[in-house]
């Protein structure tokens, strides 16, 4: 009883920091990683005012929470303003930025310790409930949260700007089309979010010293409690927020002295948060929908150029001995935090996900490499390759969130993942042993000196530079940069996702594991410190503002981050916390520019002199034109094709399908038409694997395939396009079709993942040139995907499913933007595929002349039923249809009419 | 490279950036209370003309031990200039030392020192604190031979290392020393809060065994996180145990806090604080009993021992009161060096010298600033272990100390 009592309290505070958390995410679809840096601020400006300038603490917390928390909130609503539409990484980035330089400016102006505030409310005692003191501070804190909460969700419920507010992440234009300013909605979400985080700030730090990174973390603890109301709903988040208080009260009683629970009541909020994620329905973690502006890749140099370059680097890299001085080992530490940036870039550059936990890897690789060395006395380099191993399950362990899991969400997770390695393992003497020093790291005996330790590291970085550019070249570097783009199509092309992204992170936590290894034997020992979560946030921002292609933006960000603080003579840190300011203000502004910028057109033209620009490891044109020599066989497809029986889709209440048999065999096209909200792309999505239907079976060539999911039912062979179409806009045209064959080949397989057999090129570049082909696609083939106009962009999704192996094709809605010409072109492709090869196609459409011209049988859905199935004359001249389009009255109006 | 135009929200982010960083910049610190300076006495300055004597001292002096470390780099700075104006240098030479922030980074760290040795040409490295970097450092140091003096805690890689020196307490002396001070006091049960960031702060195990061995009852240890909002839990689970003597292993604000949680629930032990992390905001505290053993004279005394510290700080540093027992430790180490310093008769002193110097110091305790009589012998590893120290004391806003030696026996570790 007592320590619930003591958990509510404490709860109170989670839960103050959440509510506000949720709500600027609630209207701004923004996730404020820096909403604790500004908590920070609110209470370092409220000391400032108090206690330096003597204000009276009701004054001073009045001018901090409503006039500089407004400026905050403004400042604020222009920055996600600006970051809305960017990749979440460019988001994180942003907001990583403003803690930096939040922390080094309050570092710089108070240092940490040294400044205390004080207990402005009254610590009488105010009750005494289980015989524990409760003061009238911690009754108003608690009773000022509440009240928060009741007011913003009445706010929220009731007002009309609260409905605006919530209305506004989901869309703007409309919002505005009704005559009420968006812009002006977010600026009042934003000032009451920052007032809130001000406020949570100046009450959360009364009574303790002022320290930035503390406070930071602190209100990282309510993620937990955002994450259990969902990120959506404030009475829950504060509801939460009180469940992990009193979760970390109880569990300091159950295990607060135990050897190896210790930890858990520290990191009660974040295991909280991961375990939430873990299992918390999908439906429930909704993003705003709006497009993205992913970020242009970087510029390739002619391949000479970059080998040049190469070349250059490691002479130079070699030299590094013989002028470095006493600064060799920085040198060192930077070799190794290179392979720490390539095996993150794999992870976040290549795949386009978000991994905030990575220096935990390398906390695994170290911590191992130790304990093989000096405990186990195993060989130096058997034990690195070990110490790499050991960290590729926890690599797996990462990749559960990611396989459900993604963008925010994802972010999330991970970053609760390496906030719990540091407070639950960490301080476990398996980790880095009891020893303040940590754990001893021996170097090889065979390059123990300095300079002879600095070639070893020297050439695990080149080393580790190979196997990433090979990667890169390879398959798996194909289907990573097409994951990045659209892993929903990957997988509707026979590509298992899931795989793919357990496979990335556990090579990515490999190569970290022997990087932690590397820098541990650099300094002899290595501990905690040397690995806090904070570090992995930094060495993300640094990888995503990095405007250099790979392997150079791994050499770039450890320069700036190992190199670059050793030519200052840093006598107070002072230069390190400036530079810490001068890179958050760098974070923001390449956030703001959706990443960093394209090299400059002078500098391209005077590297492409030496050849043509570099491509980045995908399909490029030059490859499948080249491939013309080599056609593939043309196949004849026999087979049952697609059939579904009984087939219904509910949503809750809401019926989307409801009893549709229909069957779509190969060698014909067949149309489903219906009116809008029919329920067409509905039956498409469960014919495809996309949707689990709630009642009925999905059969293909006579195999009940309900339970298989898309990448099952692509490898089986059943292809789609997509009503919004999902290509691989970073990719090349040429790149994106063949990936249409090689998705499948790749399979589920991790070994079949990660390499191409020779045999296996040349016949996907084969089918990709036919594709091209038969689509009339040649022109474009070097063009990017996302530079194409709309109708381009079709012909190329068409021709992906048709470089790919599949026996149906699911089309939805794929003339839609064609002009006529194109539509015809498009229909007498689909024709000569199903003549030729053979292939059954399902077409959704709303052109009812290219219906007509190309469609052996049609479905005709409304209101998710079934009303009408013929052959088009049939359907054309059935009442029923015209009803359905027209409405009944229409119909009848229609027929009264004199002929 | 041509840097593209900035939008709106770019320009607004470096102008934001600009100012604070303009505001940051002529804020500056002002913590700690600046009493008028006295004019220093011209005196007995250093002969410039002979060769400078040059020392590196590095520490922790940002982040999270911060203010444990507060004034050290300031009292380095200090002694050079009162040693150099007013003691005559060391033997005439003039004494350089060298400050660099290493932030608690193993790898700032061996790079500052390396620079030390390699470029600045030190005899020795002379530190308040900072384990964690002189960890990382020893292995140069003895292949330089260049030695490091150091107040901090007594550790394996110090009786493990020749060219380790250190005036501070054996750990398992220091983790005794509350468990001695407890029974001497009549209180019956020692209890621990420790930091939950770091594996060291878990010293429950050795704990037990000095329980054991010292016949004083043991409440175990709770972890405590340095950002946590309170610490009610784990004061009422020590409340429970019937702790009456808390020994706080963390910083001095996180102790601060911690003592004001426990009190708020009626918990009011004893509370024992280390004197490393011991600084103004312990020793003005008024509401608690606080008491910590400290290895040498602590920062506030008023008795003689610490009128060159004072003297030092108040003529050539920032003044008034002396921050933190770290900057203490600092004054001292520099003065055990200076002592041993003076036995080189080379017109040049080396590393070697320095080395061969310190080899001979025979149960030199400074004249009783330190709590131990140090014995060190050339060529071997750091003397016997350190056991003794003094007790420094907050009675409620009433600050004690005791300068009578105290001494541990030997804690068997199996």
């Amino acid at each position: 009883m007592p320590y619930l009592v003591v958990g509510l309290v404490t709860g109170a505070i989670y839960g103050l920091a959440g509510v506000g958390l949720v709500l600027t995410y609630k209207t701004s679809g923004i996730f404020n990683f820096a909403h604790g840096a500004l908590a920070a601020l609110g209470a370092f400006v409220f000391y400032w005012l108090h206690v330096d300038h003597g204000l009276h603490w009701a004054v001073a917390g009045a001018i901090t929470v409503l006039g500089f928390g407004t400026v905050v909130g403004l400042l604020m609503e222009r920055l996600a303003r600006h970051v809305a539409r960017m990749t979440t990484v460019y988001k994180i980035t942003s907001t990583v930025g403003l803690v930096l330089i939040v922390q080094g400016l309050t570092s710089l102006k108070y240092t940490p310790g040294t400044a205390t505030v004080p207990n402005f409310l009254p610590q009488q005692a105010a009750f005494h409930p289980a015989g524990i003191t409760v003061s009238w501070s911690d009754v108003i804190v608690t009773l000022t949260g509440i009240a928060i909460v009741v007011i913003l969700y009445s706010f929220f419920r009731l007002s009309r700007m609260g409905v605006t507010m919530r209305a506004v992440v989901d869309d703007p234009e409309l919002l505005d089309l009704a005559g009420t300013n968006p812009v002006s909605v977010r600026r009042w979400a934003w000032i009451i979010g920052s007032t809130l985080a001000t406020l949570s700030g100046i009450l959360i730090s009364m009574g303790s010293n002022l320290d930035a990174v503390a406070l930071t973390f602190l209100v990282v603890q309510a993620f937990g409690a955002a994450a259990i109301g969902a990120f959506s709903s404030l009475p829950l988040t504060y509801v939460g927020g009180t469940a992990v208080g009193i979760l970390s009260a109880l569990s300091t009683k159950q295990w607060g002295t135990s050897k190896y629970l210790g930890g858990l009541p520290g990191a009660i909020p974040v295991v909280v948060l991961f375990l939430v994620l873990l299992v918390i329905p999908r439906r429930k973690l909704v993003t705003p929908g709006s497009a993205v502006v992913r970020p242009r890749p970087p510029w390739l140099a002619p391949i000479r150029v970059r080998l040049a370059a190469g070349v250059v680097a490691i002479v130079v890299l070699a030299l590094v001995p013989q002028w470095a001085g006493s600064k060799l080992d920085s040198y060192g530490g930077a070799l190794a935090y290179v392979i720490i940036f390539l095996s993150l870039g794999l992870v976040v550059k290549t795949s386009g996900q978000v991994s905030l936990c990575h220096l935990a890897f390398a906390a695994v690789g170290a911590s191992s490499f130790s304990q093989f060395t000096t405990d186990h006395g195993l060989p130096w380099l058997v034990a690195l390759f070990l110490a790499g191993l050991v960290a590729v399950p926890v690599g797996a362990i990462v990749s559960i969130p990611a396989v459900r899991l993604s963008g925010l969400y994802l972010a999330l997770a991970t970053l609760g993942f390496g906030i719990a390695m540091e407070r639950l393992f960490y301080p476990l003497g398996i980790m880095f042993s009891t020893s303040i020093n940590g754990r001893p790291i021996p170097r090889p005996s065979w390059g123990g000196s300095d300079h002879g330790y600095y070639y070893v590291v020297l050439a695990f970085a080149v080393l580790t530079t190979a196997v990433m550019v090979a990667i890169h070249q390879g398959r798996l570097g194909r289907v990573l940069r097409g994951m990045a783009d659209s892993p929903l199509a990957l997988s509707t092309l026979g590509l298992s996702v899931n795989t793919t992204r357990v496979i990335v992170f556990c090579i990515s936590a490999f190569f970290a594991a022997i990087a932690g290894a590397l820098y541990g034997a650099q300094f002899h020992f290595t501990a905690a410190r040397d690995f806090a979560p904070f570090s992995s946030l930094v060495v993300l921002a640094l990888l995503a503002i990095n405007p250099l292609a790979e392997p150079w933006f791994a050499i770039a960000g450890a320069a700036a981050l190992k190199i670059v603080p050793t030519f200052f003579n840093d006598t107070n840190n002072h230069i390190t916390l400036w530079l810490n300011v001068l890179f958050g203000v760098f974070a923001i502004v390449v956030s703001v520019q959706g990443g960093p910028q394209p090299a400059p057109a002078a500098l391209r033209r005077l590297f492409t002199r030496f050849g043509d620009e570099g491509r980045r490891g995908t399909t490029d044109a030059a490859e499948v034109t080249a491939a013309a020599e080599t056609q593939p066989p043309v196949i004849r497809h026999a087979g049952d094709g697609l059939a579904v029986t009984d087939l219904s889709v509910r949503y809750g209440g809401l019926v989307a399908v409801s009893d549709l048999d229909m069957s779509a065999p190969l060698g014909r096209i067949t149309g489903l038409i219906g009116p809008n909200g029919a329920g067409k792309t509905t039956s498409l999505n469960v014919c495809s694997g996309l949707l689990r239907p709630t009642h009925g079976t999905v059969t293909f060539d006579g195999h009940d395939v309900t339970h298989l999911d898309a990448a099952g039912r692509g490898r089986r062979g059943v292809g789609r396009t997509f009503q919004r179409m999902e290509l691989f806009d970073s990719l090349s045209v040429a790149a994106n079709v063949a990936l249409g064959c090689e998705a499948a080949m790749a399979g589920s397989l991790p070994h079949r993942q990660l390499a191409a057999t020779r045999g296996e090129r040349r016949q996907i570049l084969a089918s990709a040139h036919a594709a091209i082909d038969v689509c009339g696609l040649g022109p474009l083939a070097g063009k990017e995907a996302g530079s194409l106009s709309t109708g381009e962009r079709r012909l190329v999704e068409v021709a992906r499913c048709l470089a790919g192996d599949f026996k149906l094709l699911v089309l939805d809605e794929p003339s839609s933007g064609l002009d006529r010409a194109e539509t015809q072109h498009l229909g007498e492709i689909l024709t000569t595929v199903t003549e030729e090869r053979g292939v059954g196609i399902l077409l959704v459409e709303h052109d009812m002349a290219l219906v007509m011209d190309v469609c052996a049988y049609i479905y005709v859905l409304d209101f998710g039923k079934l009303i009408f199935e013929g052959r088009p004359t049939e359907v054309a001249a059935s009442p029923t249809v015209q009803a359905a389009y027209l409405g009944s009255q229409a119909v009848g109006a229609a027929a009264e009419q004199p002929e | 490279m041509r840097i593209q135009r900035l939008n709106g929200i770019s320009r607004l982010a470096l102008g934001v950036a600009a100012f604070a960083m303009l505001a940051a910049a002529c804020g500056g610190d002002d913590s700690g209370s600046k009493a008028s300076k006295t004019t220093a006495p011209a005196g007995n300055a250093a002969d410039t003309s002979m060769s400078t004597i040059r020392i590196g001292t590095q520490g922790e002096f940002s982040g999270f031990s911060a203010s444990s470390n507060a004034g050290s780099a300031d009292m380095a700075k200090a002694w050079q200039k009162w040693v150099n104006k007013t003691q005559g240098g060391i033997k005439g030479h003039p004494v350089s030392v060298d400050v660099v922030d290493d932030a608690g980074d193993s790898a700032k760290g061996l790079a500052a020192f390396k620079g030390f040795v390699n470029n600045d040409k030190i005899i020795a490295m002379v530190s308040g604190g900072s384990t964690g970097t002189i960890t990382a450092i020893s292995p140069y140091a003895i292949q330089k031979g260049v030695p490091i003096i150091t107040g901090d805690n007594y550790l394996p890689v110090h009786i493990g290392s020749p060219m380790v020196f250190p005036l501070n307490l054996t750990i398992p002396a220091l983790l005794a020393a509350p468990f001695l001070i407890a029974k001497e006091r009549g209180l019956k049960k020692v209890g621990q809060f420790a930091c939950a960031e770091s594996p060291a702060c878990d010293t429950d195990a050795l704990s037990k065994l000095i329980s054991s061995q010292l016949g004083v009852a043991y409440g175990g240890l709770q972890k405590v996180a340095f950002d946590a909002p309170n610490y009610t839990a784990q004061c009422l689970a020590m409340k429970k145990a019937g702790v009456d003597f808390l020994v706080m292993g963390t910083s001095s604000q996180g102790a601060i806090k911690m003592i004001a949680d426990c009190q708020k629930q009626g918990y009011d032990p004893t509370f024992d604080v280390q004197m490393t992390t011991w600084d103004t905001n312990i020793a003005k505290l008024k509401t608690a009993k606080i008491v910590g053993n400290v290895p040498s004279v602590p920062f506030y005394s008023d008795d003689p021992l610490a009128a060159p510290m004072k003297e030092a700080w108040n003529d050539f540093g920032p003044g008034g009161d002396i921050p933190s027992q770290q900057a203490a430790i600092t004054f001292q180490a520099l003065e055990f060096f200076r002592k041993q310093a003076s036995t080189i008769t080379s017109a040049n002193p080396t590393a070697a010298d320095m080395v061969a110097a310190l080899g001979k110091v025979t149960d030199d305790n400074l004249g009783g600033v330190l709590a131990n009589k140090l014995t060190w012998t050339a060529g071997q590893k750091a003397g016997p272990p350190n056991f003794c120290y003094f007790i420094a004391e907050n009675q409620m806003g009433t600050l004690k100390e005791d300068l009578t030696a105290h001494c541990s026996p030997p804690i068997k570790l199996s």
